[in-house]
């Protein structure tokens, strides 16, 4: 009963403090998301802006940047390739242009090589946890496999 | 500027920067194969608490699924990669264990969580980092060094966590040996 109450106070706990970042993060962000942008773009005309997306065509001092909620031309020299994955902050000027102050961009093959690579890693972890650990449905709790080990384990 | 701009680099989602979880789980292998010689609390079956720590602040990384029904997701599952949050989240896991070892494995499961941190706070971000102190405070802080998506880096630390695996190995067994061999004599 008491896992139970304590597992409803952290619950609350954590969607608390979740509520009041997403309430508040635009508030104390130097720059604008690109929901904010395009929900009033004019007003967001000289201001700093982020804007994450998809390189679709390349220019000599410019690209085109497509994001969530239309499509950029990043001002900048930066060599970058029709489909990396980019992410810009820089100075909104009219007519969807962005001039670039920093920026990142990511081949898509890199990008997928994360995701493979966390693909392994969570498959490793999750076999060693279950060849070490067992849930006991009875008493919905985890077990060691082996209660006899405690003390290598410095317990 | 924007030659300057190729060299400055970020993964972004939402406000943090991430690195893959290869890297995290051979980091803390080795941090707690060191560990562990001196404090056997982090070998053994612990070491994978260790690192299912380390994992849980990417938790938040399932707004990239749900981007494709809920397109702001980010902003709400962030609490997950912020201390305050995956604390929590660690004393939930927690709960899920045995009575008696919920304490042991709660301090694990942070340990894990401080070694995510102190990974993702040496990558370069062009929006300004981790939130490490919210709700204290709305300062993020990144240290700047390595890029994101580094296979390289992820490649050191998988090559280092096997040479350690490989090296304690090596030192178990000959201290067995020795043991043996005094155990016959006696």
């Amino acid at each position: 009963m008491r896992r139970w109450l304590l597992a409803a106070v952290l619950v609350c706990a954590f969607i608390i403090l979740a509520a009041y970042y997403y309430a508040n993060v635009s508030y104390h962000l130097d720059y604008l998301r690109e929901s904010e942008v395009s929900a009033n773009y004019d007003a967001s005309v000289g201001r700093n802006v982020l804007i994450s997306g998809e390189v679709v065509a390349t220019g000599a001092q410019s690209f085109e940047l497509k994001g969530e909620h239309g499509t950029y031309t990043i001002l900048s020299s930066a060599a970058v390739q029709r489909g990396d994955g980019v992410t810009v902050v820089g100075t909104l000027e009219p007519g969807h242009q962005l001039r670039a102050a920093t920026m990142y961009a990511s081949s898509a093959l890199l990008s997928a090589l994360v995701y493979i690579r966390s693909f392994i890693a969570l498959i490793f972890v999750s076999v060693l946890f279950f060849a070490r650990w067992r849930f006991d449905r009875r008493g919905w709790v985890i077990r060691p496999r082996k209660p006899g080990s405690q003390e290598r384990d410095g317990a | 500027m924007g030659n300057k701009a190729t060299e400055t680099g970020l993964t972004r989602a939402g406000r943090c920067v991430t690195v893959d979880w290869m890297a995290h789980v051979a980091f803390v292998f080795i941090v707690c194969a060191l560990l562990a010689l001196k404090w056997p609390m982090f070998g053994g079956r612990n070491t994978v608490l260790v690192m299912i720590g380390a994992l849980l602040p990417d938790i938040f990384k399932l707004y990239l699924p749900l981007r494709l029904i809920w397109a702001n997701a980010g902003d709400a599952l962030m609490l997950f990669h912020i201390p305050a949050g995956t604390l929590l989240v660690c004393g939930l896991c927690a709960l899920l264990f045995e009575a008696g070892m919920r304490k042991r494995v709660f301090l694990l499961f942070a340990f894990g969580m401080m070694m995510h941190y102190a990974l993702d706070v040496l990558l370069i971000s062009v929006t300004g980092g981790l939130m490490l102190l919210y709700p204290l405070s709305w300062e993020t802080w990144t240290l700047n060094l390595i890029r994101p998506n580094n296979w390289l880096g992820t490649t050191i630390l998988v090559g280092a966590a096997a040479l350690v695996w490989c090296v304690l190995r090596v030192w178990n067994r000959a201290g067995r040996e020795i043991a043996d061999e005094r155990t016959e004599d006696a």
